[in-house]
């Protein structure tokens, strides 16, 4: 190609690119007007109370009466040196060569400040970006919309259930979390749900691992004899609770579930070479399942949480051990993520802990002489701190923001910075969301 | 021939008397049999003359309890009851858990369920069985005529194709 020809065609297909919209490799097709920072967003809400000590203060047993040992048990997602003494947990090495710390954006004194400090409570703020005074929520939706009706309803193109999923560790009142009861919002713009620990484990497999799968035409029948039965019925089901996903994305999910069930070794497990899947934890197959889902699905928004911390009530070594688990499998994730050719590069990935702990300790002492914390609403239990990573060109590496005296953010500002990241904060009717999009991470 | 009547009425009266003293003074016995194990089948009946008569929707817990109860004839344990509605809940998408759970059921050796030769031997009866078994009423003659014409044309419709369509139906909701 002569040297004129090939400058022309260059110059023609700039120009191209800067007059027609992007096909992303995702298959989104959206204006080049940068309202988007990316494609893809994973919120780990980094649960099961979280003191600020233990996480970014580094302090590890140095809160504990008669100890002094220091260090950080987070060494894939915080910069800074493992403990050396007074060792109570396993040490893995850590799966990131660089921290996330160091790849984002980190808020290390960001405030819970109402409400009070309960898990569901936490998680609920964290997902609808509202504080909540109610105390105990039994598997009722939450009053205000969730991340994922605001992004189902006001982002443009509007994307299916199977483009948003909420995996939780455990049951209890977090199912409820994937839609809210406003009746703006609903079941109609909600989340694909799941709770990987069940249906993964022993009883999703006696139960659910011979299921069948159907093949268009299948589907095609079964659509055909439904339609004709409900032509001759005058009602509608429509208190069935729960999203109901088109008939393509429910053969998808069925088929990742009932596949995953019959070759268990297709999921692959948060856990370094060499260790025994006995050292895996709920939150660790919680977090490889949401591998799963972003691997099968490239969903756009995933939230997922850990939970297993929470043994700090009652045992601190367990706590710190579990921490530091919890830590590998959030590396872990981040790994695979930039293994993916979609979601590499055009992912960010914000972690936050649903709320802190106690300054003061409980009674309970463990086999290491170590106290446990609580978490009853004192001031050092709305410590929270909030991590946001993602490529250089969209979110500030290596960056902190906000100290103890100067608090930067609160945990009702993470609705709104997902929706900010994923372009349709503006979209959100006023007066919904009273947080603020923490711009100080974004380049 | 007077004489032989005479004759034979005296027979047939004598038969009748000694018939009479056989039996008039037999013994009562009363026999008391005790059944261990007795096990009563219970037939399908139709308990709707039609589907207007159905406006109350079902529980979702009473869902999978029916779905058991019509694919095993008899009620769900509570341990597997209690089991099946940890994964209910642990999934988003009830519908799609219905019919993961309703697939497992149908694969289980002890349902109850017609083969696709059976159904294919007697479309007539299959249809009439299916809407008692799982609508508790009769078909219409117009829902008889249309699911047997739909199973007839295609070869490869299967008993699992209508028992699922039929619990994802709107009616199967409501009692």
């Amino acid at each position: 190609m002569k040297r004129r020809d090939f400058i022309k065609k260059a110059s023609l297909t700039t120009a191209g690119a800067f007059v027609t919209p992007y096909i992303l490799p995702s298959g989104r097709l959206f204006a080049p007007t940068g309202t988007r920072l990316a494609n893809h967003v994973v919120f780990v809400l980094f649960g099961g109370g979280i003191r600020n000590q233990e996480a970014v203060k580094k302090m590890y047993l140095a809160d504990q009466q008669g100890f002094s040992s220091t260090g950080n048990v987070m060494n894939n997602m915080l910069t800074g040196a493992a403990p050396s003494s007074n060792i109570v947990y396993n040490q893995w090495s850590p799966i990131l060569g660089t921290s996330l710390q160091a790849q984002g954006a980190l808020f290390p004194e960001m405030r819970y400040t109402q409400g009070p400090t309960g898990h569901y409570n936490g998680h609920t703020v964290a997902m609808t970006g509202n504080y909540t005074e109610t105390g105990l929520n039994l598997n009722i939706n939450p009053e205000h919309p969730t991340i994922f009706e605001y992004y189902r309803k006001h982002n443009s193109p509007s994307q299916t259930a199977l483009k948003a999923w909420w995996l939780s560790e455990g049951l209890g009142p977090y199912p409820s979390l994937n839609y809210s009861r406003h009746p703006d919002y609903g079941a109609t713009y909600g989340a694909n749900y799941m709770r990987p620990n069940s249906i993964f484990g022993g009883k999703g497999f006696d139960y659910l691992n011979d299921a069948t799968v159907y093949q268009p035409d299948d589907v095609s029948r079964i659509e055909t004899m439904k339609n004709f039965f409900d032509v001759n019925f005058d009602k509608q089901a429509s208190d069935i609770p729960g999203i109901i996903n088109t008939r393509d994305d429910k053969e998808a999910i069925k088929n990742m579930i009932v596949s995953t069930l019959n070759n268990p070794t297709s999921l692959d497990l948060a856990l370094p070479n060499g260790a025994s899947p006995s050292e895996l934890t709920g939150d660790l197959v919680n977090i490889s399942s949401a591998w799963k889902v972003l691997e099968s699905f490239k969903p756009e928004l995933t939230v997922i949480n850990t939970f297993n911390l929470d043994i700090c009530h009652s045992n601190f070594s367990s706590y710190i051990e579990l921490l530091h688990k919890a830590d590998y499998g959030v590396g872990w994730l981040w790994n695979k993520i930039q293994s993916d050719p979609v979601l590499a590069n055009d992912t960010v990935l914000v972690c936050m802990p649903e709320h802190g702990r106690n300054a003061q300790p409980n009674s309970l002492i463990d086999a290491n002489g170590l106290a446990a914390f609580d978490h009853t609403s004192d001031s050092n239990s709305r410590e929270v701190f909030s991590l946001i990573v993602g490529p250089s060109g969209v979110i500030n590496q290596n960056q902190s923001y906000g100290t103890g005296v100067a608090p930067v953010g609160e945990s009702i500002d993470i609705v709104p910075t997902i929706a900010h990241i994923l372009g349709f904060y503006d979209d959100i009717p006023a007066g919904l969301l009273p947080g603020r999009v923490l711009t100080e991470a974004f380049v | 021939m007077q004489a032989f009547n005479r004759l034979n009425m005296k027979y047939i009266v004598s038969i009748f008397v000694v018939s009479f003293l056989l039996t008039a003074c037999k013994k009562k016995v009363d026999h008391i049999v005790n059944y261990d194990n007795v096990i009563y089948e219970v037939n399908t009946q139709t308990i709707y003359s039609s589907n207007a008569q159905k406006n109350k929707q079902k529980s979702p817990e009473l869902i999978i309890s029916i779905m058991y109860a019509d694919i095993f004839n008899q009620g769900i344990q509570t341990n597997k009851l209690l089991e099946i509605a940890e994964i209910y809940l642990a999934t988003g998408d009830k519908t799609m858990f219905n019919e993961l759970i309703f697939s497992h059921f149908l694969k289980d050796p002890s349902a109850i369920v017609p083969t696709d030769g059976q159904m294919r031997a007697d479309i007539d009866q299959f249809v009439e069985d299916t809407y008692i078994k799982f609508y508790q009423r009769e078909p219409s003659e117009y829902e008889k005529h249309y699911m047997i014409n739909l199973i007839e044309s295609d070869a490869n419709m299967t008993v699992e194709n209508v028992y699922t369509a039929i619990i994802l139906s709107n009616e199967y909701f409501f009692y």
